[in-house]
């Protein structure tokens, strides 16, 4: 029992000199080891953080950048915009021939075209009146177009000779005023000299699509947002053809 | 001065093992002195570039961004001329497809019927609101109007010609037909 209680002793006496030693060790190194303390400190708080930042710096740089660059591609096709500025205004203006925004006068209309029938000797027998179509809109899937186009359609029928008849179909067709001829029956009746036109004539306008809007759009959004295209959009070119074949004359190449 | 010959110390001399571990000590205290001077100057090498020029540079992109912006904005009107342009010019497309001279038909159809059977009277002629042309015609054979519709279908301004309907009048002995007739490639020519 005697000789237990000595060897606990003895080896409690290790374990403290152990200790000892350590903490002599600490107070002899304490100069290295608050140096090391430092450089740890400055590298997890002031290194890494700085890194960090400079990563963060660059990538934000690189995506400004990037943006830039299109912007300047946004400013090349602008400035082109700028330049065809003049060309556009015409085109726009005869779009404004074909399909105004405005309500159609749909007796002048009719009154237009029964003065046309009868300067190529054709009498009017009957006209009508049909409700409005509004189209589908011409927006691209996805998109709220704010522009509707309607369809003004009026029934005629005309009676007059075969050649009288032809020269005023012609004449509907080289007229400024944009109709189409939406449906048509052209026949000699039995017993009859002359033949007969039953037509379906078109006019076309443009109104803003008040079923878009709604609540506070109403007030907000009074005209079509022209804005929402973007710059690179480009018109229908058949639509262009056709605007610089009947109304701008230019020759197709 | 002369070199005193009476020096002497009395603090025991330092053992050899105490004279390792002091310079031990000693150095690594220099190896922690210089990391601790390499990581400053790492540090403040960093953080130099970061402001001096990586910063420096967000700014200045940041500013021809922000002038940039301002100079599209200069450009909104052209844009709005523009959009105005594209969504009626899209919105009249179909439209357009439909305004066609009707005199480029009836002279086609005429010439045609002229050139290949001339006995065929046409008795009328007609559009669908599918934007189809047809005409009716008047023949004493039925081999007019086989012949008719193979030369219509051997015509590259059609796209299809059909025979709509086919009668015979008894009282005239004369067969009365209508064709319908897609014009597309011709009206688009």
């Amino acid at each position: 029992m005697t000789g237990e209680i000595s060897a606990t002793t003895k080896k409690k006496t290790t374990s403290e000199r152990g200790v000892d030693e350590y903490l002599r060790l600490l107070k002899f190194y304490y100069l290295p080891i608050f140096v090391l303390v430092i450089f740890f400190v400055i590298m997890i708080f002031g290194l890494i953080p700085s890194l960090n930042s400079i990563y963060n710096n660059y990538s934000q740089r690189n995506t400004v950048k990037k943006a830039v660059e299109r912007q300047e591609v946004t400013i090349a096709n602008l400035v082109q915009l700028k330049n065809d500025s003049n060309e556009i205004n015409q085109y726009l203006e005869s779009i404004n021939t074909i399909a105004p925004v405005q309500v159609t006068n749909v007796t002048e209309f009719q009154e237009s075209i029964k003065t046309l029938a009868t300067t190529n000797g054709i009498a009017t027998k009957q006209a009508n009146t049909r409700e409005l179509i509004y189209s589908e809109d011409g927006s691209q899937s996805g998109q709220v177009s704010y522009l509707q186009l309607v369809e003004v359609p009026s029934d005629f029928v005309f009676a007059g000779s075969f050649e009288d008849i032809r020269t005023f179909l012609g004449a509907l067709y080289e007229q400024d005023e944009f109709i189409v001829i939406e449906e048509m029956s052209f026949a000699k009746p039995v017993n009859s000299s002359d033949w007969e036109l039953s037509i379906t004539l078109n006019k076309y306008q443009f109104q803003i699509n008040e079923t878009v809007l709604t609540g506070s759009d109403q007030t907000a959004q009074t005209a079509p947002n022209y804005l929402a295209e973007p710059e690179s959009a480009k018109p229908d070119q058949n639509v262009i053809d056709f605007i610089d074949k009947k109304y701008l004359n230019k020759n197709e190449p | 001065m002369a070199k005193s010959n009476f020096s002497f110390n009395l603090l025991p001399p330092k053992s050899k093992e105490v004279i390792a571990r002091e310079e031990n000590r000693s150095n690594s205290l220099l190896y922690a002195a210089f990391l601790l001077f390499g990581i400053t100057l790492i540090w403040l090498s960093v953080r130099l570039i970061d402001s001096a020029f990586l910063k420096r540079s967000l700014d200045i992109w940041n500013e021809t961004r922000q002038q940039k912006e301002i100079e599209i904005d200069s450009y909104n009107t052209y844009k709005s001329a523009n959009g105005e342009l594209v969504m009626k010019t899209r919105s009249l497309a179909p439209v357009v497809e439909k305004h066609t001279d009707p005199d480029l038909v009836f002279d086609f159809i005429d010439s045609l019927i002229k050139q290949t059977t001339p006995n065929v009277d046409i008795v009328s002629y007609g559009r669908t609101s599918e934007g189809t042309f047809q005409f009716e015609g008047l023949t004493s054979s039925t081999e007019d109007v086989a012949s008719l519709i193979l030369e219509f279908n051997q015509q590259d301004q059609v796209e299809d010609a059909r025979l709509n309907r086919i009668r015979e009048d008894s009282d005239t002995n004369k067969y009365s037909f209508i064709i319908d007739l897609d014009l597309t490639n011709l009206l688009t020519q």
